[in-house]
């Protein structure tokens, strides 16, 4: 039986792919005869796995369904290779082939997902190290960061709906959680404001964090990022709902509170006595980071009095002959380790440590010894920083430093007067925060007992009602309208 | 236009500049003040730290921890800012450890100077009041001391020390003089100070080169008051008697003779109960002393009574002698009356516009619960005698 083939459509499309891709030097269109036919295998140069294309058992199978006059001969022929589907119109060919699919033409068009992805391996977190836990973190690839996440959690109820945006880079975009403990509303938000704003492209995740944020004026962080698949994991748990977004291991996660940024997930992986601990010197050096060299100054400028004749006697020593004020020395010194600090981080490590000699070096003995700063805010200055490199997530870190400053001068302007009314200030705005609809104090105001016992200390996980406690304040709280 | 408006606001803060700041290094820590009578008013003096030279890990050149400035004025307030004319820098109070009179401005009344620190905002009052016996304040403090490097602490220190070891000296504080004074039927006391030695080279260096310095700062006896006028000095038995009457002996000694040898004791614990009885100005006191053997050339563990006796006596003595003293002067500094006040407002409503002449008739009559529970590390092997 002589099989009859119509070259026309085949040569269509194959022109229309030439036309739509001439400018692509990295376009392949490779032809093979099968019987009278010829079938066009079109993909881009590198991006599709050609072991994995199976010519023969191809042909075999082509033919044999030819035989069997079914429509959909090369649909069924392809399948032996991965999964297929049909493609229709020219723009649906293009996509295919740009998403480094396979293009398999033949009368019709089919593609297949041979994709060749090239992405590392997983590695081990950088960002936030833990002692005991985990140490994987997630990949660029989303693929792999979705696998990562089923690995976790073998449940049903877990689910992607994947998204792609970005006009021009069309990203992938996974929104995660598991159905039925959070709350679909919460989801649908999501999705909503995620399509709503077209944004030409996606590069890291942070570029839709600005698209779920409520508030714009604040400093504080109102999306959680992490690249460790333990702490989204409990996250999903607990009812949030993650994004992972193709190109970036920073997966993110809503709602965030205030605590989870002061929060390691070893929290949980250590005794409860000695987390708690560890918990409460966390939130201690929050303050300390915040508030050291205001209350300094203004101890030092202000409030004489409260300062022990000893110390103040001592403070007054070393700051004879210093030819600068209180607060142009505790400026200086906080800006000169900032310079340092951003230089440590974007140096190469080859020169870090001439970074780190020069740092010690002039920010502390040199400085001193010049008599340009007095050595006690040397100290000041270095426990602000210590304390600084405390918290386990890095937005809130960047935050208080941003805050210290506005204390520094509320301080030298008015004293303890003016920490304290910038502590007023940051109480209410920060009541007024939410993450998602969430407060973004939770548990601790609006106050739930139960939750709340997991804020300044960690309890212990048997004597919980609910080991995942914050999903029951998930669940009462509204999801606030915009 | 909501956001211009919040702009200058926030300029609005900037205009307050930095308000009543003050570095550390344009001020000047005083410790001390001293005052002393002027034919015209007063004198004041100020005993400031020098800071490079008090504190630690700064290269020193040798010079006193302490300056001393001293300037006349009409008032106390007056004087202190006429001193600003001398001083290098502007006077910081809120460090002053004592404020130090001499006899013949307590002899005239101490309220008009007191109400000036009571009444200054800058000045904490948790300070110490001392009265200068024969010699100036001005001379107390330029004193130099060894060993302490700022000399008021070395006057607070020793009065510490006095007041918990020995018991005839009080830290007596700006408040508590008020408290006293507004009190009914209690005078003020005040510790007293002597300088001993060569006065006059007190102040140099050179002083404190020595093993034993020129001048010595003592802490002395109590000073009494009636109202806000010295009126006279107890001696040391009846400061200690007066630290029994008022329960402040925290741990003091005693020296009693026992079958012709000496004994001290260690005072560990007095408690002192004083109950008006039903006959007037009639006190019943019961003091009970725990105490153990310091020093002993006696060696009859038998006569553990008589040797209780005597401690009894001792007190007694110590109690009576200050009582005598106060009726004498007809200034009741322990507190009889408020006791009265206190226990029997019937009584006190009765007597107490002519307290002063009633007290001088008061009795008291003692009973004493004395244990003597330690004899200290001496053991038999250890010769104790048998």
């Amino acid at each position: 039986m002589r099989l009859t083939f119509d070259e026309q459509a085949t040569e269509t499309i194959i022109e229309q792919i030439k036309k739509d891709l001439r400018h692509r030097e990295d376009l392949v269109i490779r032809p093979v005869k099968i019987n009278e036919a010829t079938i066009y295998f079109c993909y881009l140069t590198d991006t599709v796995d050609i072991e994995a294309i199976a010519i023969e058992t191809l042909k075999q199978r082509f033919v044999i369904e030819k035989k069997r006059q079914n429509s959909d001969a090369l649909y069924y022929a392809c399948q032996e290779m991965g999964p297929t589907e049909k493609e229709q119109t020219p723009r649906d060919y293009l996509n295919v082939i740009l998403n480094h699919q396979l293009l398999v033409v033949c009368e019709s068009a089919v593609s297949v997902s041979i994709g060749k992805s090239h992405h590392r391996a997983i590695g081990e977190v950088k960002t936030q190290e833990v002692i005991r836990g985990p140490r994987e973190a997630f990949t660029e690839s989303v693929v792999v960061n979705q696998a990562m996440l089923r690995e976790r959690l073998k449940n049903k109820r877990l689910m992607f709906q994947t998204l792609t945006l970005g006009t021009e880079t069309k990203t992938d975009v996974k929104v995660v959680y598991l159905d039925g403990t959070c709350k679909k509303k919460l989801v649908d938000d999501i999705v909503k404001r995620l399509k709503e704003q077209p944004l030409e492209g996606i590069l890291e995740s942070h570029y839709i964090e600005t698209l779920l944020e409520t508030n714009v004026k604040t400093v504080f962080p109102t999306v959680y990022n992490t690249e460790r698949p333990d702490v989204i994991t409990a996250g999903l748990l607990e009812g949030r709902c993650a994004i992972i977004v193709d190109g970036t291991p920073f997966v993110l996660m809503v709602p965030a509170l205030m605590f989870d940024f002061l929060q390691s997930s070893e929290d949980y992986y250590q005794r409860a006595d000695i987390a708690s601990a560890i918990r409460i010197l966390r939130v201690g050096s929050f303050f300390v980071a915040l508030l050291t060299p205001a209350v300094f100054l203004a101890l030092t400028l202000f409030h004489q009095e409260v300062i022990p004749t000893a110390l103040l006697v001592s403070l007054a020593a070393q700051r004879e002959g210093i030819p600068f004020p209180a607060v142009t020395e505790v400026l200086l010194m906080e800006i000169t380790f900032e310079i340092l600090r951003e230089a440590g981080v974007r140096l190469p490590s080859a020169v870090g440590s001439a970074v780190s000699i020069v740092g010690a070096l002039v920010l502390g003995q040199a400085a001193v010894e010049a008599g340009i700063v007095s050595s006690a805010m040397v100290i000041i200055v270095s426990i602000t920083a210590i304390s600084n490199f405390v918290f386990p997530s890095y937005n809130l870190a960047i935050s208080v430093r941003l805050l210290r400053f506005m204390f520094i001068i509320s301080a030298t302007l008015f004293g303890l007067i003016g920490i304290v009314l910038g502590l007023m200030l940051l109480a209410f705005h920060l009541t007024t925060l939410d993450s998602v609809g969430i407060s973004y104090l939770s548990g601790f105001a609006p106050y739930d007992a139960e939750a709340s016992a997991d804020l300044w200390v960690r309890e212990r996980l048997d004597k919980r009602k609910q080991l995942f406690q914050l999903k029951t304040v998930f669940k009462r709280e509204k999801v606030r309208k915009r | 236009m909501k956001k211009k408006v919040i702009g200058l606001l926030c300029m609005l803060l900037l205009l307050s500049g930095c308000y009543s700041q003050t570095e550390l290094n344009e001020m000047m820590v005083a410790t001390a003040i001293g005052v002393d009578k002027t034919e015209t008013g007063v004198n004041v003096t100020l005993q400031v730290l020098n800071p490079s030279e008090v504190a630690g890990g700064t290269t020193k050149t040798g010079r006193p921890g302490v300056s001393c400035y001293s300037e006349t004025g009409e008032t106390f307030f007056h004087a202190l800012r006429r001193l600003t004319r001398i001083t290098p820098r502007k006077i910081f109070l809120s460090h002053i450890r004592f404020v130090a009179f001499d006899e013949a401005l307590a002899r005239e009344g101490l309220l008009p100077l007191l109400d000036f620190l009571m009444r200054d905002h800058e000045l904490r009052s948790d300070f110490s009041l001392f009265i200068v016996k024969e010699y100036k304040a001005n001379d107390l403090l330029k004193t130099l001391t060894p060993i302490e490097q700022i000399p008021a602490n070395k006057v607070l220190n020793s009065t510490m020390a006095t007041e918990e070891f020995y018991g005839t000296a009080g830290e007596n504080e700006l408040e508590d003089f008020y408290k006293a004074f507004y009190s009914e039927g209690v005078e003020p006391v005040l510790t007293g100070i002597e300088l001993l030695g060569q006065v006059d080279s007190g102040s140099s260096i050179e002083s404190i080169e020595q093993t034993e310095p020129e001048t010595i700062i003592k802490i002395n006896d109590l000073a009494l008051f009636r109202e806000d006028q010295l009126v006279g000095w107890l001696t040391e038995q009846q400061s200690i008697g007066y630290g029994y009457w008022t329960n402040h002996i925290q741990n003091t000694v005693s020296v009693v003779s026992v079958n012709d040898a000496l004994v001290t004791l260690e005072i560990m614990k007095a408690k002192v109960a004083i109950k008006p009885s039903e006959k007037r100005r009639h006190f019943d006191v019961t003091t009970t002393i725990q105490a153990s053997i310091g020093q002993s050339a006696w060696g009859d563990v038998d006569d553990l009574a008589k040797l209780k006796q005597a401690l009894s006596d001792d007190i007694k003595n110590q109690m009576s002698q200050c009582l005598d003293r106060l009726r004498e002067e007809q200034i009741d500094s322990i507190g009889l009356g408020q006791l009265l006040y206190q226990n029997q407002p019937s009584v006190w409503e009765e007597v107490k516009d002519d307290w002063d002449e009633t007290f001088q008739n008061v009795t008291a009559s003692y009973t004493f619960d004395v244990t003597i529970s330690q004899n200290g590390q001496i053991t038999a092997e250890r010769g104790a005698p048998k």
